[in-house]
């Protein structure tokens, strides 16, 4: 235990006087995640809190066009801005000038058309039902329509939704306006406001979840960066590790301990019990940023999980992958410069593949296919696993299964490799 | 007493046509100051690998203090190894590496520290004991070094070429240290391509050319034998003067 406890203590003051490893293994990957967060977090929120600028060209002056204008503030989609009577220079140069990626002309006298139109429809539902006569005047709908004129930029989704937003406001305010009609129709005064209420809900209510079963749902830019980059921190140490490792074969360290009345494995399973613990220290100071300084910088904070034991085991097996895969390098490669060029070529690689700078659900399909390959898919999807849908521990065993699998595989690979180079 | 014994012994590494080291039969006494040299490539390297137990011969019995390398752990607690290389971890001061040599070797807490006052302050490194080895000059390096082989106080030193690229000052300090061990019975197996510091550090001489032992005896026996003046003298003449490399 002596030994032990002694090899350790020998890790850790290589390590901590190893300025360039610890630059890698905790700013770098702390600075990457504020960065990326900061950068698709604007993504996110243009994508799904942003309102799309919208300039309103009035020529209408009927008072409907204030509830159909605010109507539209109440969906929730535009941020508007209202001319009134502007030429179509004037309307262009305005949108320009405020950003406006749609332009929403109402004609002169569209809601006097409306009405018209409404008022026609009723009579035709009153002759239905028998409360009126048969009226021989041949009714016509003049074709006069709202127009939009989207930014080139926009995408057919966007455009989908805008019209499909204006669409329901206008259904809403049609069907209002039916209601009004038809109370005067039949009883000859205006509607009272209670009765209107009653027959026109504000809204219909949809709840809304999230579907969990045989899929993760995307999580926001924070609940991917942090596990995501904290995995990267993770695998990096094969920077540290890796160069550690070749240090000690080509320095004859190594050889020198072989044939020292002690057995290797020791030295072996400190450098593992060690750079776990940093592993473990990665994950504690990253996931700490995520909960409590990135709403200081405006960033949305990482939501803990419910299961902490499940949040232990991810990220302890994930870094005894990593610490495998680290060792592994340092073990097979000859010098230095091939353990740093390899070992951090892959690294990026497999993170690249494993969704770590673009998350799997943004991936070409092909690309989605390709990522199984890495482990920090496996990785990555124990993390959203246990973060976005709260899993217990027996939940996330097949996301871990794969993990333990390659760090046998890797375990056996180093025992081989040094019994082959005749160090053990 | 026999501290080192090698009974024909023959290594041939894996996909190589001939062995490297041919039926070696050597006795090295107790106290012994035994010099093993040869040209480039001879087989001196192979030799030392085989008695440290770095490679396992395919033919032969070496044996130390009658304990052979099948007997692991017990066999390696008999000698001490100086390598050429500096084999020690640069970021860690002298006192940090006697420490987890030390413990490597089997000493415990009380002993490493016993050990790694007495050899710091032996080899002039007491005052920059907590100062990283890679800050150390060439000669301040060697010594460090060599503490490390000599922290388990061994029956049997291996040194191979432990005063390369140093000054006159630390050659002198490191000898003076050698003659000062063998004196208090440890016996010193060295190779070295310094012949004239062989001459001043050896008692006894083994000459190994294509792996085969050529000459082998006291310094002085084999001198008059060979009827030259000097160790190198007699390394010319017995080995040639054609490059081995």
């Amino acid at each position: 235990m002596y030994l032990f406890w002694i090899s350790i203590k020998k890790e850790f003051i290589q390590l901590s006087r190893d300025r360039v490893g610890l630059l890698l293994m905790f700013v770098m990957p702390v600075l990457l995640a504020v960065v990326m967060t900061a950068l698709q977090n604007s993504v996110y929120r243009m994508v799904n809190e942003n309102r799309i600028n919208m300039l309103v060209c009035n020529n209408d002056t009927s008072g409907q066009t204030l509830t159909f204008v605010g109507a539209l503030k109440n969906s929730g989609m535009f941020s508007i801005q209202v001319a009134k009577d502007k030429s179509t220079a004037e309307t262009e140069k305005i949108a320009e000038e405020n950003d406006a990626l749609v332009i929403l002309t109402i004609p002169q006298g569209y809601f006097y058309n409306l009405q018209k139109q409404v008022a026609q429809r009723s009579a035709i539902a009153m002759q239905g039902f028998g409360l009126k006569e048969q009226d021989s005047a041949v009714i016509t709908f003049d074709s006069m329509q709202l127009q939009l004129m989207f930014n080139p930029v926009l995408q057919e989704t966007y455009r989908y939704s805008i019209k499909a937003s204006v669409n329901g406001v206008m259904q809403v305010m049609q069907n209002r306006m039916m209601i009004d009609q038809l109370y005067r129709s039949i009883n000859g005064e205006e509607i009272p406001q209670d009765v209107a209420q009653k027959l026109m809900p504000d809204a219909i209510s949809i709840n809304e979840s999230t579907v969990h079963a045989g899929s993760i749902p995307n999580p926001n830019s924070t609940q991917h960066n942090i596990p995501a980059w904290t995995l990267f921190a993770m695998f990096f140490s094969v920077i540290s590790l890796g160069s550690n490792m070749v240090r000690e074969k080509v320095s004859g360290s190594f050889l020198r301990l072989k044939i020292m009345p002690s057995s290797l494995s020791v030295l072996i399973l400190s450098k593992q019990v060690l750079f776990l613990a940093v592993t473990l220290f990665q994950t504690v100071l990253i996931f700490s940023i995520g909960r409590w300084v990135f709403p200081l910088l405006n960033l949305p904070a990482l939501n803990l999980p419910s299961s902490y034991v499940s949040l232990f085991v991810v990220s302890f097996i994930s870094g005894w992958c990593a610490i495998s895969y680290a060792l592994c390098v340092g073990i097979i490669a000859q010098t230095q410069e091939q353990a740093n060029g390899f070992g951090a070529a892959s690294i990026i690689i497999l993170a690249a593949l494993g969704g770590i700078f673009v998350p799997g659900f943004a991936m070409p399909e092909l690309f989605k296919q390709v990522s199984y390959i890495s482990p920090f898919k496996w990785a990555l999807d124990g993390f959203y696993n246990v973060f976005l849908l709260n899993h217990s521990l027996s939940k996330i065993f097949l996301n871990i299964l794969p993990l333990l699998a390659l760090i046998i595989i890797l375990q056996i690979i180093i025992y081989l490799t040094l019994k082959r180079k005749n160090l053990i | 007493m026999t501290a080192l014994s090698l009974s024909q012994v023959s290594y041939q590494y894996p996909d190589t046509d001939f062995p490297v080291v041919k039926d070696v039969t050597l006795q090295i006494s107790r106290g012994m100051r035994f010099g093993l040299f040869g040209p480039n490539g001879a087989g001196k390297t192979t030799l030392m690998s085989l008695m440290t137990g770095i490679l396992t011969p395919q033919k032969g019995e070496i044996k130390i203090n009658d304990i052979t390398p099948s007997d692991t752990m017990k066999y390696r607690r008999q000698f001490g190894y100086v390598p050429q290389d500096f084999a020690f971890y640069p970021e860690l001061t002298p006192a940090e590496n006697l420490e987890f040599f030390g413990a490597w070797l089997g000493l415990d807490d009380k002993q490493i520290k016993q050990q790694t006052h007495h050899l710091l302050s032996r080899f002039g490194l007491w005052d920059v004991r907590n100062k990283a080895v890679s800050k150390f000059s060439g000669g301040m390096k060697r010594r460090v070094n060599i503490a490390i082989g000599v922290m388990n106080n061994p029956s049997v030193l291996f040194l191979d070429e432990p005063t390369t690229g140093v000054d006159v000052q630390s050659r002198i300090a490191i000898t003076e240290f050698l003659l000062e061990l063998s004196l208090q019975g440890t016996t010193l197996i060295y190779t070295s391509h310094q012949l004239k510091e062989a001459e001043a550090l050896c008692d006894y001489i083994a000459l190994i050319d294509d792996g085969k032992i050529i000459a082998c005896n006291t310094l002085s026996h084999l001198l008059e034998k060979d009827h030259v003046a000097t160790l190198e003298d007699l390394f010319l003449k017995l080995t040639g003067k054609d490059y081995r490399d």
